[in-house]
């Protein structure tokens, strides 16, 4: 459907008359690129009704003005709002974020934030919202304002249907193998659950236990081993659509939307059995790491004046034995400890001072100083002597474990 | 859309508004003040590196009309200054259209900028541009309400 641009720009004057109430006879650049591209945006959905709807083709012949495809195009795009709505209240019916803050944010916050805010008159090519939760399957690129809200709640609708299929505690135990903060991680959950199911099928187990443990993940890296990716790719395929046949009436709408995914499957499996990493896709309760944090919790510290003036006593005293009364007495947290650590003490009287510090304390720093290491950060001299008394320790503790054995 | 395609239309009618501003005359002739077609074309070509400058875009007759018929009765206005003041109260205007965020329509706009030039300015034209409409424009940013359609006594 081709337009005149004179035809189009004296639409958009229309447009522009109308959006300022006739109030104002000029308007920004940034505005008027604005309603056009809202114009253009309506336009475009005339041309595909008339394209692809008979009855309208009639309409389509007699020639369209710009005015009236427009109107065409934006009662088009009022009619899908609705249809979105729709759809939304029926997502939000059963919808559920599995814990993740990402995806309630961009449903369960933006969603209605979106009806209450988007603007078809005036600005229908404006989607809003940023859509940060990942799909398997990304709506197109090209799609804006409602068409992209409508078809990213179609597929979230898809992704919903197929994880209610399976134990809400078993797709949790799944995410916190995943990552222990699943979360506040920005990923696809459908994804994690999609593959760890196409595993049960391999092993020839139920889908809905999801968990895959070691020894199962052993004969999923012989699969991976023994096979290419486009072999793998087939036999992805023909688990998927057995997964299909037994456990989803052989639904054709996961099919499509899945077989997407199987691709990416099918190499990251090949990749991921090579490095030994099968873990990282197959996930089972196995691979929980064990939980060595140290929990510690610092006492508060000192005002700046009263640490400067510890700091000014410290270094006016001449025994060290007093200066280590100072420190028991007065500091009270870790945090202070390492500045009074810089300031007062030298060479030898460090070792003295890391003596007074509980076990807990010693880690804590010891991971300081780690982290310090691995971002190629200067040491203090403190810490450079904590580091060497370390080394010592464990070795100490090394030859000590020798001896008694 | 690209912006040669958005100038198009502001250069659209160039006839017709010259027409339209000449009519002024006819209202403005009882205030000693009238425009020859060579200052209309001048104002005209003002307005369009006005606009530019400006990056807005102006469908219609423009305000040129509105801003003639506003401010001719201004004891500030002489026919030696007419073009020149109408000229410079077209940039301002512009330039205040973008500064109040399109909060002010034209006639309320206008309303300030008149009522400013005969009054707290007496006919600076520095003084409405740099200190008057500043100020009015800042409290719109902030959000202060009382900018339309209300008194300017407090500037």
């Amino acid at each position: 459907m081709n337009f005149s641009e004179e035809e189009i720009l004296q639409l958009l004057s229309d447009r522009v008359r109308k959006y300022t109430s006739n109030e104002s006879s000029s308007v920004s650049y940034e505005k008027a690129r604005q309603l056009m591209g809202s114009i253009l945006f309506c336009m475009e959905d005339a041309q595909s009704c008339s394209q692809n709807n008979e009855k309208k083709l009639t309409l389509f012949h007699k020639k369209m003005n710009a005015k009236e495809a427009f109107e065409v195009g934006l009662n088009k795009k009022k009619v899908k709002i609705k249809e979105t709505q729709k759809l939304f209240e029926t997502i939000m019916k059963t919808f559920c974020t599995y814990q993740n803050q990402c995806y309630y944010d961009t449903i369960i916050k933006g969603m209605p934030g979106f009806f209450k805010t988007y603007d078809v008159e005036y600005n229908a090519q404006n989607h809003i919202l940023t859509l940060d939760y990942p799909l398997i399957t990304a709506p197109s690129l090209n799609l804006k304002g409602i068409d992209l809200i409508y078809e990213y709640l179609k597929r979230t609708w898809i992704e919903q249907c197929f994880l209610s299929s399976f134990s809400y505690d078993n797709i949790l135990d799944i995410l916190k193998n995943y990552h222990k903060k699943h979360e506040e991680l920005i990923f696809n959950i459908c994804r994690v659950v999609f593959r760890n199911a196409i595993g049960c099928v391999l092993l020839d187990k139920s889908i809905y236990e999801l968990m895959i443990q070691c020894d199962e993940r052993e004969l999923l890296k012989r699969l991976g081993d023994s096979k290419n990716v486009a072999e793998l790719e087939a036999i992805l395929i023909e688990a998927f659509e057995r997964m299909l046949n037994l456990h989803f009436n052989n639904n054709q709408e996961y099919f499509v939307y899945f077989l997407n995914e199987i691709k990416d499957f099918a190499f990251e499996i090949k990749s991921n059995a090579e490095n030994n990493h099968l873990d990282k896709i197959f996930l089972g309760s196995t691979t929980v790491e064990p939980q060595n944090q140290v929990i510690y919790k610092d006492g508060s510290p000192m005002e700046d004046e009263k640490l400067r003036e510890l700091i000014d006593g410290l270094s006016q005293i001449r025994f060290l034995t007093e200066k280590l009364d100072m420190i028991k007495t007065q500091v009270k947290s870790l945090e202070d400890l390492k500045e009074v650590l810089k300031e007062c003490f030298f060479d030898e009287e460090f070792l003295n001072v890391f003596a007074l510090l509980s076990t807990n304390e010693i880690e804590v720093l010891k991971e300081e100083i780690i982290q310090k290491i691995e971002y190629n950060e200067e040491l203090e001299e403190w810490e450079i002597a904590f580091k060497k008394e370390m080394i010592t320790r464990e070795s100490k503790n090394k030859e000590e474990k020798r001896s008694i054995t | 859309m690209n912006d040669k395609m958005f100038l198009r239309l502001i250069g659209q009618n160039e006839k017709t508004q010259l027409q339209t501003i000449i009519a002024c005359n006819q209202y403005t002739k009882k205030f000693g003040l009238s425009l020859t077609e060579q200052d209309v074309l001048v104002l005209m070509n003002d307005r369009k590196s006005s606009l530019k400058e400006q990056e807005r875009i102006e469908f219609g007759e423009g305000i040129l009309p509105k801003l003639i018929f506003a401010f001719c009765d201004s004891p500030y206005i002489y026919q030696e200054n007419y073009v020149d003041v109408i000229g410079r109260l077209q940039d301002i205007f512009y330039y205040y259209k973008n500064e109040s965020m399109d909060e002010l329509s034209d006639d309320e706009l206008l309303d300030y900028m008149k009522e400013l030039f005969d009054g707290k300015c007496e006919g600076s034209l520095d003084y409405l541009e740099e200190t008057c409409l500043e100020h009015i424009s800042r409290e719109i940013r902030a959000g202060r309400q009382g900018f339309t359609g209300g008194d300017t006594d407090e500037f």
